[in-house]
C-alpha cells in the first residue's frame, strides 16, 4: 500500500456527478455518487497501481463518497472482498480536512492510514481480513471531504 | 447515596419514547457529588479511539479502591429499585469514568451484543467544566456545548435497522442519571462536544 502525491491532478475530473444521501446512520452518514464515470482518472488509477502493486489491472467499478461536517463510514459498513482487488481512493477534497482520514484495517486493527491530503491517492490491496473506514469528520471545522474510490482487478 | 423511586421510575419507563428509558435528576445529595468529584479525580484516564468513539475513558476495572466502592455502591442502591421499576432483575453493574473534550463524540450504535448480558445501559454526567467560548461571545451560555445523548427512533428488517429517525435528545446536566433497556433498537449517540469537557459514569446492568 502507497500514497501517491498529487496523483489527480494528472488528469481532469469530469464531475457532474448525482448525489444522494446514505439514510442508514448505525453505519455510515455520507452522500455517495454511484454513477461515476472518469475515464481519465480511472487510467491514471490502473497505471499507478499496476507498477505499485506489480500486478496487471483493469478498471472495476467507481463510486465517490462526500462527508461534511459529522459525517462517517464505519468498519463494520464495508465491503469485504473474498479476492484481492485493488483499492484507489482520490482525495478531491477543496483543501486539507484536519482528522480526516480513510483507515484500512487488518483484523480490526489499523495498518495504513492515508491522511487528507487533496490530490493525492492512495493504492491498497483489498481482501478477505481488511477492512476500511472513513474517520468522523468534526463540526469544529467547516470542511467537506470528497473521496472518489475505485476498484481495479 | 443514590436515590430513586421505583413506583415513579416504572411509570416513566413504559411511557418513554422511542425506546424504555428514564431520565432521573439531582440522583444524589450534593455532599455525596462533591465526595464522588475527589475520588473521580484520583482515577486516571487514557485516550480511546475507534472508527466509533473518540473520548477518554478509565480502564474497565477501577484501579483505586474509592472507585471500586463507588460501583458497588451504585448497584447496591440502584439495582433492586431497577429491577423492580423495569421489570428484568440485575445485581451487578460495570463503571468507568468518561471525559469528552472538544472534538469527541460516540457515533450511533446500539449496546446490544449477544452474550454479553448486558441489560440497561446507563450514563450519569458530573458538572462539566466550562467551554472556552470564541472572543465576542457571552460566557453567559452552558457550561458544555454539544454532547447530548440521541436516541433513534428505527425498526428492523431482514437483520437490519432501517426507518432510523432522531427522537429525543437528552441534555448532559449534572446529577443526572439516564437508563436505558439495551436491544436490538435501543441506537443512540453522543453528540460530539463543541466545547467544555463532559463528564460521566457509564456501564451496564447485568443480572
Amino acid at each position: 500500500m502507497i500514497i501517491v502525491p498529487e496523483l489527480a491532478g494528472l488528469a481532469p475530473v469530469r464531475g457532474g456527478w448525482r448525489w444522494e444521501r446514505y439514510p442508514f446512520i448505525d453505519r455510515g452518514s455520507y452522500a455517495i455518487a454511484r454513477d461515476v464515470d472518469e475515464p481519465a482518472l480511472a487510467d491514471i488509477a490502473v497505471r499507478a497501481a499496476s507498477r505499485a502493486m506489480n500486478r496487471e489491472l483493469r478498471a472495476g467499478e467507481a463510486h465517490a463518497l462526500r462527508l461534511s461536517p459529522g459525517d462517517y463510514l464505519l468498519a463494520h459498513h464495508d465491503r469485504v472482498y473474498e479476492n484481492f482487488p485493488i483499492e484507489v481512493v482520490f482525495d478531491l477534497s477543496p483543501r486539507p480536512v484536519l482528522g480526516a482520514a480513510v483507515h484500512y484495517r487488518r483484523r480490526g486493527n489499523v495498518f495504513f492510514v492515508f491522511d487528507s491530503q487533496p490530490g493525492a491517492a492512495s493504492i491498497v490491496e483489498r481482501g478477505p481480513t481488511v477492512t476500511c473506514n472513513h474517520t468522523y469528520v468534526s463540526k469544529l471545522q467547516e470542511a467537506t471531504v470528497t473521496r472518489l474510490v475505485m476498484l481495479l482487478w | 447515596m443514590w436515590r430513586a423511586d421505583a413506583e415513579q421510575l416504572a411509570e416513566q419507563w413504559r411511557a418513554a419514547l422511542p425506546f424504555p428509558h428514564v431520565v432521573i435528576d439531582d440522583v444524589v445529595a450534593q455532599a455525596d457529588l462533591d465526595a464522588m468529584m475527589a475520588v473521580l479525580d484520583e482515577e486516571p484516564v487514557q485516550p480511546a479511539i475507534s472508527d466509533i468513539f473518540a473520548f477518554e475513558a478509565t480502564t474497565p476495572e477501577p484501579t483505586t479502591p474509592a472507585f471500586r466502592e463507588l460501583r458497588e455502591s451504585f448497584a447496591r442502591d440502584l439495582a433492586p429499585v431497577f429491577s423492580q421499576a423495569f421489570g428484568r432483575p440485575v445485581s451487578r453493574v460495570d463503571m468507568r469514568a468518561y471525559a469528552y473534550r472538544p472534538g469527541h463524540y460516540l457515533l450511533p450504535h446500539t449496546d446490544h451484543q449477544a452474550g454479553l448480558g448486558r441489560v440497561y445501559a446507563y450514563a450519569y454526567y458530573l458538572p462539566a467544566q466550562p467551554a472556552v467560548f470564541p472572543a465576542g461571545r457571552s460566557e453567559s451560555g452552558p457550561l458544555l456545548l454539544g454532547g447530548e445523548l440521541e436516541l433513534y427512533r428505527c425498526r428492523s428488517d431482514g437483520g437490519e435497522l432501517v426507518d432510523i429517525a432522531s427522537a429525543r435528545r437528552i441534555v448532559p446536566r449534572p446529577n443526572r442519571l439516564v437508563v436505558f433497556e439495551v436491544g436490538d433498537h435501543s441506537l443512540h449517540q453522543v453528540r460530539e462536544v463543541l466545547g467544555g469537557l463532559r463528564i460521566s459514569l457509564a456501564g451496564w446492568f447485568y443480572p
